[in-house]
């Protein structure tokens, strides 16, 4: 055999053809790792959640909104970064239960609550109401000012252009 | 001298997968009174689609339903002859029988998001197509989708957020533009 391995190989492929049924074939909808890589990143750098991630009129994450969380926490588990959780049309209570939603699943993802604050932020324009911005810090947070040096857990703060509060180790 | 053991024993198991020797003529006296089975009517289906044939085609498919109700790509391609025929109603009525049978197909899930904002209602588009890009996350088109139905509810932000992760900044503007003229 001149080419022992890829004799090989092309007898493992005819094998491995005879097992596989065409009706049962990936169809249109299925997406490649490429792609699933791509989303995710997407996810990632937009860091945002909507409206539409929740059960309507509901503090309950749906479908989407626990599978982009889920993309998100396992990025935030290991680097700092916000979380904008978009208010749309929903009332203040309802904004505050989904951001508490949200807190939660965080936490059930590992991230942990020391690491988390919250502030409000992101003023919106045309048509975009303020939301609240999960900061996730990598460090406890340290909050220094003239003649403060105060180490904390968790920071809530108010700022208007929604910045990430500073984290410094 | 490893690798010549190695074929003979991929060999046996090739040959396993083809068809025992069979006489031919007790094959085809066999075959000849026999029902078409499912996948066949499927294949047939699809040439009398592709040859514009659109009543035998829903007929195979109706047929391979019959037969076997669990076929979920019937559904799908009967919820296509339908919408061609611009009977959203009919494709409708198929891709949620087709859901009875399997509720989490995205694929059935995103065409019956379609079929929705089809007739106009893109509240239950959005649902639909929540469900169908949970179920396929690394999928974009439902996402796109999703992104169409916030948009023709004049959630404009939302949807060019979405429209976002899965198409240049530009597009996802151009998108949006073109929806609010359209709505």
């Amino acid at each position: 055999m001149k080419y022992p391995t890829l004799n090989l190989a092309v007898l493992a492929v005819l094998l491995a053809g005879c097992a596989v049924d065409p009706m049962k074939a990936p169809r249109s909808g299925a997406g490649d790792l490429l792609l699933g890589a791509s989303m995710q990143r997407a996810i990632v750098v937009q860091s945002s959640l909507y409206p539409y991630h929740f059960v309507p009129d509901s503090a309950e994450l749906n479908e989407l909104g626990v599978n982009d969380l889920n993309v998100l926490a396992m990025h935030l588990r290991d680097h700092a970064g916000s979380l904008l959780i978009s208010r749309g049309g929903a009332s203040k209570e309802l904004h505050e239960a989904r951001v508490r939603a949200v807190l939660a699943a965080l936490e059930e993802s590992g991230v942990a609550k020391t690491q988390v604050a919250v502030h409000d932020g992101l003023p919106g324009g045309d048509g975009l109401p303020s939301g609240k911005v999960v900061d996730i810090l990598k460090k406890p947070l340290i909050l220094t000012g003239a003649g403060v040096s105060q180490t904390g857990t968790s920071a809530t703060s108010t700022t208007g252009d929604g910045s990430a509060t500073d984290a410094t180790p | 001298m490893r690798t010549r053991t190695l074929a003979l024993v991929l060999l046996p198991l090739l040959a396993a997968c083809a068809s025992a020797p069979s006489d031919p003529q007790a094959d085809w006296e066999a075959g000849a009174g026999r029902k078409p089975e499912p996948d066949t009517l499927f294949s047939m289906a699809r040439i009398y689609v592709a040859q514009g044939r659109d009543d035998q085609a829903e007929a195979a498919l109706r047929e391979v339903l019959n037969q076997a109700p669990d076929f979920v790509r019937a559904y799908e391609e009967l919820a296509h002859l339908y919408v061609r025929r611009d009977l959203v109603d009919g494709a409708v009525a198929a891709l949620e029988v087709g859901l009875k049978h399997h509720a989490d197909d995205p694929v059935l899930l995103n065409d019956l998001g379609v079929c929705k904002l089809l007739q106009k209602d893109p509240v239950s588009a959005e649902q639909a197509f929540i469900r169908a890009a949970a179920l396929e996350p690394d999928n974009a088109r439902p996402r796109a989708n999703l992104a169409l139905a916030l948009a023709l509810q004049g959630r404009d932000d939302e949807a060019l957020a979405l429209w976002r992760q899965v198409i240049p900044p530009s597009e996802a503007t151009q998108n949006l533009e073109l929806v609010k003229q359209a709505r």
